[in-house]
């Protein structure tokens, strides 16, 4: 620790800060033994200058910066939808409610529960780890939209199902309702677990990845309480 | 996902049961309305210039990264060394040539139109950089040439596509 009192200031550090003239010292002392008017050095200044002084200019990204452009609300809106719809969907219900929506088509026995949700589980994974090799392949717009429309479909038949068992008493219609489950979870799989994070994450330029990926998730938590 | 629990979900279950289904029904219709109208496809493109697909080809400039080391561009420029005049405005025009070649060999995605590049590289001061030539996007931005003494120069500008900062060491 003492000795870091020895070492000469970043020349970059200096220049950032509008201290031409030390970082041309440090820079002549560090390479060419002392010599201001050497060549590299001159050069290594003038480098240095010229990065710092495009970089300077293009760093001016507060988080009004998100709404600035047509294209950062684009990118907004892509965000904040990611975040809700990855949570919002339905899947929550399965995920933290499974065992009301089983007491609601007549499957009680808690055991029976348990082993349905560790299929579910297993699936989950299988499914989502396949995605992975064909978002290159397929292409993110069609995985996102093949996906919500199966999670449709199948909740649409989810819910004329329940709708037919709570009414009638239909136990077939029960059984179909935890097949739609399984569908319903294929289809999610395809494109919002996987893809949440790394479609937010490519579709936001270095100047503003943090603050996007800080909304994105701030909209995934506020899904997740609601 | 953080462990957290969804606290609408149980309530409007148990009151009213499977009819709290077609909530969610209606909403993965706008979901999906969304993410036709929004989700844009970004397959094949490099990481870097997924920005076009948002803001188009003027595309804002990332925290700029270094395109090539000085020296490399030190050693091949010094083999064809010229004194150069003080102005910048009036480059030699086979430097110019010589610096489009490299700059072409250099980057993967650079497609300089020639003519309108000479006219960038040889032309213009820093303060004239504008967006527009001629009504088109012209390939580079942001250009900086800076003339020190009688034997350098150093070219210093952001290629529009890659967002790159370019810099050059004319000796």
């Amino acid at each position: 620790m003492s000795f870091v009192w020895f070492v000469p200031e970043s020349p970059r550090f200096l220049i950032a800060h509008g201290k031409v003239e030390k970082a041309h010292d440090v820079l002549a002392k560090v390479h060419a033994n002392g010599d201001r008017d050497s060549e590299v050095v001159m050069l290594e200044l003038q480098e240095i200058k010229d990065t710092i002084k495009l970089e300077q200019e293009f760093e001016s990204n507060g988080w009004m910066e998100l709404f600035k452009t047509k294209g950062n609300r684009h990118r907004l809106v892509i965000l904040l939808s990611l975040g809700l719809f990855s949570q919002w969907s339905g899947n929550g219900l399965v995920s933290y409610y499974l065992h009301q929506i089983f007491d609601s088509i007549g499957i009680t026995d808690s055991n029976t529960q348990l082993v349905i949700n560790g299929c579910l589980q297993i699936l989950n994974i299988i499914v989502a780890t396949t995605q992975c090799f064909f978002v290159d392949k397929v292409g993110r717009r069609p995985l996102f939209l093949v996906a919500t429309s199966g999670m449709l479909t199948t909740f649409v038949v989810w819910t004329i199902c329940s709708a037919r068992y709570t009414l009638n008493g239909d136990k077939g219609a029960g059984n179909a309702v935890v097949a739609m489950i399984f569908l319903y979870y294929v289809f999610y799989n395809m494109a919002w677990s996987g893809l949440l994070v790394g479609y937010s994450a490519e579709i936001l330029p270095y100047s503003i990845r943090a603050k996007g990926m800080t909304l994105m998730f701030l909209m995934v938590d506020i899904a997740l309480f609601l | 996902m953080p462990n957290s629990n969804q606290y609408v979900n149980p309530i409007a279950l148990k009151h009213i049961g499977w009819k709290y289904y077609i909530v969610y029904d209606v909403w993965i219709v706008i979901e999906l309305i969304v993410v036709y109208f929004f989700y844009i496809e970004t397959r094949y493109t490099p990481l870097e210039e997924i920005a076009k697909h948002f803001d188009g080809e003027v595309s804002r400039v990332q925290k700029p990264q270094m395109f090539c080391t000085t020296l490399t561009f030190y050693r091949m420029l010094s083999l064809e060394a010229t004194p150069l005049p003080r102005s910048p405005r009036s480059l030699p025009p086979r430097l110019v040539a010589l610096t489009l070649l490299i700059l072409a060999r250099s980057a993967r995605t650079l497609r300089p139109r020639s003519t309108r590049c000479y006219q960038y590289l040889s032309g213009l001061r820093p303060s004239e950089t504008s967006s527009k030539s001629n009504g088109r996007m012209v390939a580079y931005k942001h250009l900086v040439i800076t003339c020190n003494s009688k034997h350098w120069i150093s070219i210093t500008f952001v290629h529009r596509s890659t967002n790159l900062v370019i810099f050059l060491y004319v000796s």
